[in-house]
């Protein structure tokens, strides 16, 4: 028998694509018509524009963060606290057994090229790590509502194509570098003294800030459009080097 | 009369009703059942607010599209609670092993052997393999030159030429051909 017992059988295994039920279909096909095309992309444009506004510079977006963060300290908090802790009392969930729940802390918000990533973590007294995020439906002005965030507790993590599962249990696990769209990376410094990340790779070459107070960060990085991998170096506030990581981005 | 806005929306819903299983059947062995409506939904979406600059056929380019919207909920899932495991997602994407004419222990140990490859492997097969796109087209949806596409197939291939078991383990094979969207 040769190699092509199994291409051959996985051909034979190719779908027959699912026939859509016919109520839905119909109900979203007119949904989408409806849709008004012409405002749409007019709001594109404007979004797409204000990023560019806002992203003159590493140095001046970094501001820009950390000042609409501090301003608005209790909004989003309050926010990914109250979305996390409802989450944890439902039952059957990850959430439930959280405990106290310490404060959530800002990991990275950057603007991305479909809108603004927003990341935040809290750990809870029982020792769950909790996460609230937004990519690309808050605008990232004001403060998110529940409906514009995705969060969890806990569970199983993706960490790598090559590697199993692994259940959260540390901030650090959190993150990675991803290329699903426009490349973007963030997570969370696995050293403390960590005040910069420098991100490398082929044609990518970005300081990052560290957070002090989650120890996040996180950027979009256009330029590594076709980049598998980033290098990470974490930097202490005298341009020590602390650890290296390597991220590789999922595919597929 | 009608007008280019009634042409466009004619030509839409043929590719919703046309194209809408096919994108369903991409989408279902990358998110759950669960989310492939969501998903689908969001692909016709954007394809609707582009129309004018989406080809013609749309396949490729709603399949790419589609790829964007699962990876953009992959970010937070794969991180999150909802770990979707790759070989359950294969298992309810491929064709049941009565209708492929296999053993049901075959059709796993296939499976098994998929879900080993790295996923851009992977995708480089499934989308020739099962979404039946040229390797062209294929290459268009990955965004790498047909060339690297086609390297990236055959090294696939090889990667699932290691996987396969000896061959006094292995059962009888189904007799299939390959056909155009086949494995080359």
């Amino acid at each position: 028998m040769t190699t092509d017992s199994l291409t051959t059988r996985i051909t034979a295994l190719s779908p027959t694509p699912p026939t859509l039920d016919p109520d839905w279909s119909e109900a979203t096909l007119a949904g989408i018509l409806a849709d008004d095309r012409a405002a749409a992309r007019t709001a594109a444009v404007r979004r797409r524009r204000a990023r560019r506004r806002t992203a003159i510079g590493l140095g001046l977006a970094l501001s820009a963060v950390g000042t609409t963060t501090a301003v608005a300290l209790d909004g989003p908090i309050e926010v990914v606290s109250g979305a996390i802790m409802d989450f944890a009392r439902q039952p059957n969930t990850t959430g439930n057994g959280l405990g106290e729940l310490h404060e959530p802390e800002l990991v990275a918000q950057f603007d991305t090229d479909h809108g603004v990533f927003a990341f935040w973590v809290a750990t809870s007294s029982s020792g769950k790590v909790c996460y609230a995020m937004s990519d690309g439906v808050w605008d990232g002005t004001g403060t998110p509502t529940k409906q514009e965030l995705e969060y969890g507790c806990g569970g199983a993590i993706w960490v790598s194509d090559d590697l199993p599962p692994q259940e959260l249990t540390a901030p650090e696990q959190l993150g990675g570098y991803f290329t699903d769209s426009e490349p973007l990376v963030y997570g969370i410094s696995p050293w403390p003294a960590a005040t910069q990340v420098r991100v490398q790779a082929a044609g990518v070459d970005r300081l990052l800030e560290v957070r002090a107070d989650s120890h996040g960060y996180g950027a979009a990085l256009p330029e590594a459009a076709g980049v598998p991998r980033v290098t990470l170096t974490f930097l202490d506030a005298h341009g020590r080097v602390l650890g290296t990581q390597v991220k590789v981005a999922p595919v597929g | 009369m009608s007008t280019p806005e009634d042409a466009h929306e004619a030509a839409f819903s043929e590719a919703w009703r046309r194209d809408g299983p096919r994108v369903a059947a991409y989408v279902r062995r990358h998110v759950t059942s669960d989310d492939v409506q969501d998903v689908v939904a969001e692909t016709f979406l954007q394809a609707w607010r582009r129309w004018d600059d989406v080809p013609d056929p749309p396949i490729g380019w709603l399949i790419a599209t589609a790829r964007k919207v699962v990876g953009n909920s992959r970010r937070s899932t794969r991180r999150h609670t909802a770990l979707r495991d790759r070989l359950g997602l294969l298992e309810q994407a491929a064709r049941p092993e009565a209708d492929a004419g296999m053993l049901a222990t075959d059709r796993m140990a296939a499976l098994q052997a998929l879900a080993a490859l790295p996923d851009h492997h992977r995708e480089a097969l499934l989308l020739v393999a099962w979404d039946g796109l040229s390797p062209d087209a294929a290459a268009d949806v990955l965004g790498v030159r047909p060339g690297t596409f086609r390297v990236r197939a055959h090294r696939a291939r090889a990667a699932l030429a290691d996987l396969e078991p000896p061959a006094d383990l292995r059962a009888a094979p189904a007799s299939r051909p390959l056909t155009e969207g086949g494995l080359r």
